[in-house]
């Protein structure tokens, strides 16, 4: 008997272990991030290297500025929500307030599909289809700004759906009928009742997407262009701080992959930040199942 | 009046709303119909000198090369830059793996002088390349031919006809006509110049039906059509290449000499040459743009290893290495998360620790790629000293799919009703075996959504995996030898300047394996009861 005791006690500390694994992870990325980065500080001070625009890591005298990638990873993603938020949530609202069941099962499997689809594969096509269009269209070389925030947009679209349409769904009903009770039309309850409703989940939803965007590295890689400059317009070439670790990661080696990592935590930093105001709005909003609505 | 104004405006706004919903399906079909139909067919505009038709002998020699050569026809400038050292390999040719040997015969015989006209015309001073090896005769060739697998030679078909063993051999006909035209008509006049000719436009240029160069954007010149003299070899070649429009020809030179001067000297010429002729008298080709479409996903491509970069072969390898890394990252993804769902759900009591633990999944959830990358790269590849490889890559996305896991499998057994456990308990049984012999295979559709969702992720990933596992495209031979994966294999495809319908292929094999995890999912959560 005491030996089966001892059995379940060690299986529980088993199972508690792997339950530790996620958080020791968070706490390894966080540790030897930090590690690794925090000595470029000693070679070039914060400032030059938060506020330089200088990125010139294999010169004789090596400069590491990323501002030019900061702004880049802003610009990019600030603008892939510019595309990816109206059409994000009218789709949701379409999916919780108005579709009829079979429009809604064929749009949730193309976005889920859409949520699937690999990087490498949007970023291939973003080459031939979005590039050659912006290219055609707006100038330029094609491999730009706008053409990479259009990519992420598509990319982000899914988490945005998702989101919103949870958020909607999770208003009480008495709020929508209050409304509809008080003589307002379908569009005034949805415009003035269930999205307010629904804000803070909403919110959470967008910034979810940001987060997503902010972190993508293949498709902005193979269609941003990938220049060391500042981002100098809409069809421009831009780089990414994501664009700036994988691309250098090949060859960089001391200081330079030192000044690597240090890109990796002002990245981390972003997300980290971001993902606490998703955690944040989502609390506020409401409680249960949404942690997964994301995924 | 003003509510019927606000219903239309709300028809509208709810027609937007449609509308936009249906853009996502329709971007869904187009991103998957694009990368299809590129996986599956190329089709390319092709720019080049030579007329898209393959003729054989017809000044009574052939190329011949050996039969393991995978080459249905060759252009004139190919086989000229064989000849000049351009190739030394087949790779860029044929797509075959050898070393490239051209044999010619001795210039000095009859024989081999043929060949020399053959790729450098009546020039005087004919650019033979150092890898090129001369043999007296053609039955040195044939026998060389026969022992070398990579040669290629130039012979006379009669003595291809007279030798008895020609069966591991192919002759390969060769696309050597081109338009040549006087100099005026290339000319760029006033920043116009002629346009590059398509199919339909050649026709109408050959048979008569162009005027003026001015109609196909070139200058103002009277379109002039010499036809080639009879008995020539050009002739010849002509003749044999059936396709072509009968030129109605304006002008009839009597002689080879008297026609190349009468391109070279007439404004608006233009007529036959073949290649070698043409470069040697330096007249002015025409350019053509033919496209070129095939298949581009065939059963070959599947089942053949990657060489020279995947330049060349297929992708076998590349998905078995595919193949390795997603059943090495479940098998210790999978212990792993549902263990972890087990503890969050089944044990740990409600408090500050099991926030903490949820708040570590969900941030770890929010990590992108790239971090996972670089983390991995530090902790597996360098401080564990495990190397760029399998493993590193696995122990990498294994981190990476966690989260989704242990999401899916905490919702999985939440789902488990309680009277199950319960009733488990009051039969007597212990908490762990009531996990493991009742929670846990209930739970189970659940579950395997959960590993399914995780692995589809894992399949696309490529950033994490570029800096952890390597990229040699051979097959992985254990744990810690570099490896390639379908996605880092149409990243590098792409980046590396190897081929864009190759990655497409890739590309193709990679949304297929995507898809099908994606439907298994659904599958299964169908099963589960409309669960969304």
């Amino acid at each position: 008997m005491k030996r089966r005791i001892l059995f379940e006690k060690g299986a529980e500390a088993l199972l508690f272990a792997c339950a530790l694994v996620s958080i020791l992870t968070v706490v390894f990325i966080t540790v030897f991030l930090f590690q690794r980065g925090l000595p470029l500080f000693a070679k070039t001070s914060m400032a030059a290297f938060l506020f330089g625009t200088n990125w010139e890591p294999t010169a004789a005298t090596p400069h590491y500025g990323i501002l030019s990638f900061i702004l880049g990873s802003v610009y990019v993603t600030g603008l892939s929500l510019v595309f990816a938020v109206p059409v994000g949530l009218s789709v949701g609202i379409y999916l919780a307030e108005l579709a009829d069941k079979q429009a809604s099962r064929g749009i949730r499997a193309a976005v889920e599909i859409l949520a699937g689809i690999p990087s490498v594969i949007y970023g291939l096509f973003g080459i031939a289809i979005i590039s050659s269009v912006t290219r055609t269209l707006f100038g330029g070389s094609g491999y730009s700004l706008l053409s990479a925030s259009i990519v992420l947009a598509i990319m982000t679209l899914p988490t945005i759906i998702n989101v919103t349409e949870v958020s909607l769904r999770a208003v009480p009903r008495e709020l929508k009928e209050g409304s509809l009770a008080l003589g307002a039309t379908h569009w005034q309850t949805i415009v003035r009742v269930l999205v307010p409703a629904a804000r803070s989940g909403i919110i959470a939803g967008v910034v979810l997407g940001m987060g997503r965007a902010i972190g993508e590295t293949m498709a902005v890689l193979m269609v941003g262009g990938n220049a060391p400059i500042m981002p100098s317009g809409l069809t421009g070439k831009v780089r990414t701080l994501t664009m700036n670790i994988i691309t250098d990661m090949s060859y960089a080696k001391g200081d330079h992959l030192t000044s690597l990592f240090a890109t990796g935590i002002v990245l981390f930093v972003f997300i980290l930040a971001l993902n606490l105001t998703v955690q944040l709005a989502l609390k506020r909003s409401i409680s249960g199942t949404e942690g997964s609505a994301g995924a | 009046m003003r509510r019927r104004g606000s219903v239309a405006r709300e028809r509208a706004a709810f027609g937007v709303i449609r509308g936009l919903s249906l853009l996502t399906i329709a971007i869904l079909a187009l991103i998957m119909g694009f990368i299809l139909y590129k996986g599956f067919r190329f089709s390319n505009e092709v720019r080049g000198t030579v007329l898209p038709y393959a003729e054989r002998s017809p000044d009574g020699l052939a190329l011949v090369v050996g039969g393991g050569i995978d080459l249905d026809s060759l252009d004139f400038p190919v086989l000229y830059g064989m000849y000049t050292d351009e190739y030394i390999n087949w790779a860029k040719i044929s797509a075959d793996d050898f070393d490239l040997l051209p044999i010619a015969i001795d210039p000095a015989k009859p024989d081999g002088s043929a060949t020399a006209k053959l790729l450098f015309g009546e020039s005087a001073d004919p650019q033979w390349g150092g890898l090129v090896k001369t043999v007296p005769d053609a039955a040195a060739a044939l026998a060389l031919l026969r022992s070398t697998p990579g040669a290629a030679a130039i012979l006379p078909v009669d003595a291809l006809r007279a030798s008895t063993d020609t069966k591991e051999l192919r002759v390969v006909p060769i696309r050597r006509l081109m338009l040549a035209a006087n100099e005026d008509v290339v000319a760029l006049v006033d920043n116009r110049s002629i346009e590059d000719l398509d199919d339909a436009a050649l026709a109408r240029l050959m048979g008569g039906a162009v005027k003026n160069w001015k109609e196909l954007g070139g200058p103002d010149l009277t379109v002039k059509i010499l036809s080639p003299p009879a008995g020539s070899t050009l002739a010849a070649a002509v003749a044999s290449g059936r396709p072509l429009s009968a030129a109605k020809a304006s002008i009839a030179p009597p002689s080879m000499a008297a026609y190349e001067t009468a391109l070279s000297g007439t404004s608006g010429a233009v007529g036959y040459s073949l290649a070698a002729d043409a470069q040697a008298a330096g007249l002015a080709p025409l350019t053509l743009k033919t496209v070129e479409s095939g298949w581009n996903l065939t059963w070959k491509y599947l089942v053949e290893a990657p060489r020279l970069s995947g330049k060349v072969g297929g992708i076998s390898t590349i998905i078995l290495n595919t193949l390795l890394m997603l059943a090495l990252t479940i098998l210790i993804a999978a212990p792993i998360g549902v263990a972890a769902a087990v503890y969050l759900i089944e044990y740990a009591k409600q408090g500050p620790l099991i926030r903490v633990l949820r708040l570590g999944t969900e941030t770890l959830a929010g990590i992108p790629s790239i971090i996972f990358g670089l983390f991995g790269f530090l902790f597996f590849v360098n401080i564990l000293h495990f190397g760029f490889g399998l493993l590193s890559g696995c122990l990498t996305l294994t981190l990476m799919i966690l989260p989704t896991i242990v999401r899916t499998s905490e919702e999985a057994l939440k789902a488990v009703p309680r009277s199950l456990r319960e009733g488990s308990l009051a039969l007597g049984a212990t908490k762990l075996q009531t996990v493991l012999r009742v929670t846990i295979p209930a739970a189970a559709p659940g579950i395997l959504t959960g590993l399914i969702l995780g692995v589809g992720r894992a399949v696309g990933e490529t950033a994490a995996l570029l800096f952890t596992m390597g990229s040699d495209y051979k097959l992985a031979k254990g744990l810690f030898s570099s490896a390639r994966v379908l996605s880092s294999h149409v990243y590098l495809l792409f980046a590396e300047g190897i081929s864009f319908d190759r990655a497409f292929s890739t590309a193709t094999v990679l949304i297929l394996v995507v898809l099908v995890f994606n439907f298994a999912a659904r599958r299964l959560v169908g099963r589960m009861g409309g669960v969304k």
